[in-house]
């Protein structure tokens, strides 16, 4: 920038010095203008009409500072107008959000009074399906004695003359059978049923033996809780 | 003249360069051209931390909240159309049948006297009786409040097989309680066999006389099989 300021002296000077005396005025014709030829850049300003304008053209470095202020004033502008949008939509997103909260609010509240009025019905309801829960739990895994009982005897009369006396039942149908029979081959027969009983998940002869005539036995098994539920819960 | 010409030419010039030097002056950048977009940025930033971001958290709370409301109402929406299907007379009639088959209290007393007069029924006689309240801890559930409250008690009769059979049978058939059965041993002493349980029957206490409106709830219609067993072992009651 300061370099600048030193060319525009010697430029003046030199305009100085080409200028002629006024003596010579007279004899000396004015050069003239070449018809053909284009104007030169930043000829109308060297050129006025009275006379010959000294102001010279910006050099490049003052252009580019003179543009560069054209940019940043331009960039003052873009900024705050950002700023200025920014603002609006920030603001104004809170505020739509903040409009629409407070209305799904009341929209809220007045449903909740609206429900409010019905809970004596929940409640009624409530408290049956508290029993249903009940019912299932309790009754979900019980079964009917009389057709377990019934079950049993039946296997026990297709044997051949074994006959149970005692029934024992535990938790999952967990049982114990005692009973006796004429001989021994009615009690195996009796366990070869039992064992291949589809309705039998397990099962074991836990004693076996003479009592004067007949055979006394004990079993002890599990029958599959399953196939006696469906009878039991209603 | 010349002279005088000189001295205006040199005046003149004096002028121009003077325009000049203030021309080439005032395209000069300066502090105060770029002091508003510094000034700008400064603001923008200032704003940003203290005001648009606690803004926009702000909004972004506002906008979770709105979620969590339009859900609550569509909660409500649902639980208010549920509620308005469920008829309030027929709802009452399976209220009371469902207090009736188990009930709020179970008196030891009265829960002991239908067994046993079903035994009698039954053709069977007495040979132990007693009962008393239980408290069953459900499976997985240790807390306090997630007991089943109950009437037990052992019990021993005599009769016939058959007859036993029946008495049994009744017990869930036709019985209106809720009952269940346990060491159930059956044994035979010349022809008369003895049979020894142990029968269990429930109720549950009143509950709380409030209801939370955005708890699950889960109509009781539902399960219409089981209301239905309710109102059969109700009617047996009456």
């Amino acid at each position: 920038m300061n370099n600048q300021q030193p060319e525009v002296k010697n430029i003046q000077k030199e305009t100085v010095e080409q200028k002629p005396p006024v003596k010579v005025e007279q004899s000396v014709t004015p050069p003239p203008t070449p018809k053909n030829e284009a104007p030169k850049p930043g000829f109308e300003n060297i050129m006025a009409e009275k006379g010959v304008n000294l102001i010279p053209t910006l050099s490049k470095e003052e252009v580019v500072v003179a543009e560069k202020k054209k940019k940043l004033n331009v960039g003052s502008i873009v900024s705050l107008l950002i700023l200025v949008i920014v603002s609006i939509l920030i603001v104004g997103f809170n505020i739509v959000s903040r409009m629409s909260l407070n209305n799904e609010k009341a929209k809220l509240s007045t449903y909740e009074a609206q429900v409010t009025k019905m809970t004596q019905k929940m409640i009624s309801s409530n408290e049956i399906t508290e029993r249903i829960q009940l019912y299932n739990r309790v009754l979900g895994e019980t079964y009917s004695p009389k057709s377990v009982v019934d079950y049993l005897n039946a296997i026990a009369s297709k044997s051949g003359t074994s006959t149970i006396s005692k029934f024992s039942f535990g938790e999952n149908l967990l049982f114990t059978i005692e009973g006796k029979a004429t001989d021994m081959e009615n009690v195996s027969k009796f366990w070869y049923l039992l064992s291949n009983d589809p309705k039998m998940d397990t099962v074991a002869l836990q004693s076996v033996g003479n009592s004067g005539n007949y055979v006394r036995f004990i079993f002890k098994g599990k029958l599959v809780l399953e196939q006696f539920l469906s009878s039991t819960n209603n | 003249m010349a002279i005088v010409t000189n001295a205006i030419n040199a005046t003149k010039t004096k002028k121009e360069v003077d325009a000049i030097s203030e021309r080439v002056k005032k395209t000069k950048l300066k502090v105060t051209d770029i002091i508003i977009p510094i000034l700008v940025v400064v603001v923008l930033i200032i704003l940003g931390v203290f005001v648009f971001v606690p803004m926009i958290q702000k909004a972004i709370s506002f906008q979770v909240e709105h979620k969590t409301i339009v859900d609550k109402e569509a909660q409500l929406n649902t639980l208010e159309k549920t509620l308005n299907s469920m008829d309030e007379g027929i709802l009452q009639s399976d209220l009371i049948n469902a207090q009736k088959v188990i009930p709020n209290t179970l008196k030891v007393s009265s829960f002991m006297y239908y067994i046993d007069n079903l035994a009698s029924q039954k053709g069977l006689t007495s040979s132990e009786i007693s009962a008393g309240d239980i408290k069953i801890n459900t499976k997985g559930e240790t807390s306090d409040g997630n007991y089943i409250l109950g009437v037990s008690g052992p019990l021993a009769y005599e009769g016939t097989l058959t007859n036993a059979l029946s008495f049994l049978d009744s017990l869930y058939s036709v019985s209106p309680y809720i009952i269940t059965i346990e060491n159930l041993d059956l044994e035979a002493f010349n022809n008369v066999w003895q049979i020894s349980l142990s029968v269990t029957g429930y109720y549950v206490p009143v509950s709380a006389s409030s209801a939370d409106i955005y708890s699950k709830f889960t109509s009781y219609t539902k399960f219409a099989n089981i209301v239905k067993i309710f109102e059969t072992k109700a009617s047996q009651l009456d």
